[in-house]
């Protein structure tokens, strides 16, 4: 089983997630994980990720921190370390309600998080966190 | 009315009716459309994507809906 290792921030976990530009360029970016963010989008991104959009998809009702229709796009993502390549729905919008840490880009949810065997959170060491997402191979 | 408009008009009677124009469409299933007409049904988002994208380049233009019940995004 194939599993990747992110260094968790102080007080949040974040994941590094590449994703496709329809040119055929990629963009990397460093995602807060959150399971409570539950629904159809896999991501909220910033504005400035449309030119990550391979197709539009129809406005979704949010509820929470961000409130009101949003807009989504089918994005394409990938973590080469495991091999994982898909094709998601993003919410693309306004995230500066969010509080985001410094150079944190936007969030994964659980439909994100569930496209893996097992995902989750260990300590290493004597004070470190570390966050792991593993693929369904056994 | 414009294209988005057309589309989003079709998008919305597929999810909720499962069905338009006289076709049927599974929960689950990927639907392109562009000009509120459907491109094509497939079982993933890629291959939607890619008719659509055959068609027309700009990603701006056409949708790639995921036939389901209306859900609300939730973010704490």
């Amino acid at each position: 089983m194939a599993t990747i290792h992110f260094p968790s921030l102080p007080d949040a976990e974040v994941v590094e997630v590449e994703f496709l530009k329809p040119g055929g360029s990629t963009r990397s970016m460093r995602l807060l994980v959150d399971s409570g963010f539950v629904g159809q989008s896999c991501f909220v991104l910033a504005e400035d990720a449309a030119e990550l959009r391979r197709a539009e998809l129809p406005p979704t009702q949010a509820m929470g921190a961000l409130q009101g229709m949003q807009n989504r796009a089918w994005v394409t993502c990938r973590i080469l370390a495991l091999s994982f390549q898909r094709t998601l729905i993003a919410i693309v919008g306004d995230i500066s309600s969010l509080s985001l840490p410094a150079g944190v880009e936007g969030m994964v949810g659980l439909r994100f998080l569930r496209q893996f065997g097992r995902w989750g959170a260990e300590q290493v060491g004597d004070s470190g966190w570390q966050f792991f997402l593993a693929d369904g191979d056994k | 009315m414009s294209e988005r408009e057309r589309n989003l008009r079709v998008a919305e009677m597929m999810c909720q009716k499962l069905a338009w124009n006289g076709q049927s469409f599974q929960v689950g299933s990927y639907v392109a459309l562009l000009d509120g007409k459907v491109i094509t049904v497939a079982d993933n988002p890629d291959d939607a994507i890619s008719a659509l994208r055959a068609i027309d380049q700009d990603p701006k233009r056409g949708m790639v809906v995921e036939v389901a019940p209306a859900v609300v995004d939730v973010i704490r």
